[in-house]
């Protein structure tokens, strides 16, 4: 037994145990695996999610974070708030931890371990901590007792040379690292460009809730994972993996703004959970980046006049937020924009952007708008419709058939020449007509200048 | 005496004052929309030309007289058309560009057919500021129009709606009410005697024109909301679509003849196989 719940305690489970005999005091108690690699890489991911508050965070040892906050608490409102708030992120991200801050690393691990001992640091100090704060081996330990001390104060008062026959060297050196005379060095965490984290669903979940509640946790470390490498999510990757041997399924979120709001995304989340039919329990979720952007600063409107832009961007949240939903109801491949592209064939003349491609950078489309010829009908079809027209004399369509029908056609502009395109496979060579039914609707035809067919593009609708 | 010229110089008079008036009107309009006119416009031009708070105006003086105003923000318009390439979008297109106002999006829903970029770039649209959306049938459009209605993203929401129920389409009407948005449903006339919430609806039939630079079509007014008046109105239409048509060209009297070397290479080549 390595580390029990308050209520397994309660029923007078210890750690260091054998599970036989905890079993034996509490018949409920569900026992889970000890992970060490697992714990590892859970200490990391809060490693990673502190790096917030300072960007010196180093682990130290299998269960304890260092983080040098000297130079970055008074931007948090001193050392009270700061470690409210490192508690606070700390309990939001699953873990409980137990704070010590002192002018040395040494001296904080004591502080630390003190308060975990049920030792009330408040405002005694150093000197009034339990020696066994310390964590030291058992010979030093033995020793200890031997030496008849009780705090870490009564381990100060005796001379060093002395103790360090009594104990040992290095405990000495433990001491001196706690005073402050000896430096140590702490290697500093770096933040890993990509963001992977998963979470064991204890319970394999079916319904939405409980998917959802464990996916707020993951978000709510990627939310501290971005902030602290000042960085905003642009796609992401959540994973279901399903009990047995169901294919996993991915789910991509890609929200038509950066952000890094856990809140955001689990809503976003949770549409596409409503439109997903989840074919076995689902027992671990997997998060993933797929892409960041570095954020940019975010500006608040200098003068109160300014409110025209104050609106100007509650259109763009609600236009974004429009885009959203009618991508994850719809697919985002159904929720288009168009640019204008420079090129003479009309069916290449604009690229339509589907939702979360970001605008390539070009200036295409201010050429583009010059380009254009001449008139352009509103309705294009997807590809041109051989018709049957019968030409005049000198090429120009006369006549067209149609459901049976003889219609007269009315030249009113053209012909356009259209020939372009040799060099990608796809060349034309076409002469545009608007033409006039006898009844007043106009569409866009040409003739294939190489085949000699006439075809419909489209409509002045 | 000759009397032409005189008459000439009249009607171009006549011309500035009404292109004055117009002017006028829009920069009131223009200020109201701002909410901090400077100074009152003028009562005598308003008084015919300026849009009510809650219309559009399409750019036709007699069919924005007849409406009241224009088209309506924050209700359906409904226009019936029926073929393709009746020029009835062409021509409420200045409309639709009047009621948008730039961050607000331009909404084109429709699970059949989207319009042509180019032509709503050369009509003056942000093709940033229009949001194409194309759901893949019916329900998923009636869906769609109402999000885009309810938004407020939007000030212009257009589709072209063939089968709609008619609960669906009140809850539209309700959609635009509260977000002020303009919607404008392009429908087939067969749609003509289905009851419909719709606050304007009017029926196109296109005309042949007579000069081949502008277009014409005749509007009848089925249903406008608020305004006098009542039963088949009917009011024709006629614009040119591009500034540079009012020049004057010569006339496309003489053909030139179209090359086609497809064929011209061919003949001569089964000439020589025979």
């Amino acid at each position: 037994m390595v580390a029990c719940t308050a209520a397994a305690e309660a029923a007078g489970v210890r750690p260091g145990m054998s599970v036989t005999a905890t079993r034996a005091l509490c018949s409920a108690l569900v026992v889970l695996r000890d992970d060490p690699a697992a714990n590892a890489r859970a200490l990391e991911r809060l490693a990673v999610a502190l790096l917030r508050f300072t960007p010196d965070v180093c682990i130290d040892g299998p269960d304890a974070l260092a983080l040098e906050v000297g130079r970055t608490a008074p931007h948090f409102g001193g050392e009270a708030a700061l470690v409210r708030l490192v508690r606070d992120s700390c309990h939001a991200l699953g873990f409980t931890a137990v704070i010590g801050v002192a002018a040395t690393p040494e001296a904080a691990r004591v502080l630390a371990r003190a308060a975990l001992l049920g030792h009330a640091t408040s405002d005694a100090g150093l000197a009034t901590c339990p020696w066994q704060a310390l964590a030291p081996p058992p010979e030093v330990a033995d020793a200890c007792v031997a030496l008849g001390v009780r705090t870490v104060g009564d381990l100060l008062q005796l001379p060093r040379a002395g103790l360090a026959t009594r104990t040992s060297v290095a405990f000495v050196q433990q001491l001196q690292r706690m005073l402050g005379e000896l430096e140590e060095p702490l290697p500093r965490v770096t933040p890993p460009d990509r963001f992977e984290d998963e979470l064991e669903l204890v319970d394999p979940a079916s319904s939405a809730a409980p998917l959802l509640f464990a996916a707020k946790r993951l978000f709510d470390a990627a939310e501290a994972a971005l902030e602290a490498r000042a960085r905003r999510l642009v796609s992401a990757t959540v994973t279901l993996v399903p009990l047995g041997r169901e294919a996993p399924r991915a789910i991509t979120l890609a929200p038509s703004e950066p952000t890094r709001s856990s809140r955001l995304l689990v809503r976003l989340l949770a549409h596409r959970l409503e439109r997903e039919r989840l074919a076995a329990p689902i027992e671990q979720v997997k998060l993933a980046f797929d892409r960041t952007v570095p954020c940019r600063a975010e500006q608040d409107a200098l003068f109160e006049g300014a409110a025209g832009e104050g609106r100007d961007r509650d259109v763009e949240h609600h236009a974004a937020a429009l885009r959203d939903r009618l991508a994850v109801r719809l697919g985002g491949e159904r929720v288009q924009t168009a640019d204008l592209v420079a090129d003479h064939r009309p069916e290449r003349a604009f690229r339509l952007r589907r939702h979360g491609e970001r605008c390539p950078p070009t200036n295409d489309a201010a050429f583009a708008a010059r380009a254009t010829p001449g008139p352009r009908p509103l309705e294009l079809e997807a590809s041109p419709r051989p018709l049957r027209v019968d030409a005049d004399a000198s090429g120009w369509p006369a006549t067209l058939h149609e459901h049976g029908r003889v219609v007269a056609l009315r030249v009113v502009r053209g012909p356009e020449r259209i020939a372009s395109g040799w060099w990608d496979g796809h060349d034309v060579e076409r002469a545009y007509f608007e033409v006039e039914t006898g009844d007043g609707a106009r569409l866009w035809l040409f003739r294939d200048l190489k085949l000699g067919g006439f075809f419909r593009h489209g409509a002045f609708s | 005496m000759r009397l032409a010229p005189i008459v000439e110089s009249a009607r171009r008079e006549l011309d500035h004052r009404v292109a004055l008036g117009r002017l006028r009107a829009r920069l009131a309009e223009l200020e109201q929309a701002q909410h901090r006119s400077p100074f009152p416009a003028d009562q005598s031009t308003t008084a015919t030309t300026d849009a009510p708070a809650d219309c559009v105006l399409t750019g036709f003086a007699d069919l924005d007289e007849a409406l009241g105003g224009g088209l309506r923000v924050g209700a359906l318009n409904e226009v019936l058309v029926p073929t393709a390439g009746s020029g009835a979008l062409e021509a409420l297109l200045p409309a639709l560009a009047r009621a948008q106002r730039p961050p607000q999006l331009l909404a084109w829903i429709d699970h059949a057919r989207l319009p042509y970029p180019p032509a709503l770039a050369r009509a003056g649209f942000d093709l940033s500021r229009v949001l194409l959306v194309s759901p893949c049938n019916e329900r998923e459009q009636s869906w769609s129009l109402d999000l885009a209605l309810r938004s407020g993203a939007c000030d212009v929401v257009v589709a072209w709606l063939a089968r709609i129920d008619d609960t669906a389409l009140r809850r539209l009407q309700l959609a635009a009410e509260t977000t002020g948005t303009l919607a404008l449903f392009v429908r087939p006339l067969a749609c003509a005697s289905t009851p419909s919430p719709a606050a304007v609806r009017l029926e196109v039939t296109p005309l042949a024109s007579t000069d081949p630079r502008r277009r014409r079509l005749r509007v009848a007014i089925r249903r406008c909301r608020g305004s006098g008046s009542f039963g088949a109105e009917s009011i024709d239409l006629e614009w040119s679509r591009d500034p540079l048509d009012e020049l004057e060209v010569p006339a496309l009297s003489s053909r030139t003849p179209l090359a086609l070397h497809g064929r011209g290479v061919e003949a001569p080549r089964r000439a020589l196989r025979a």
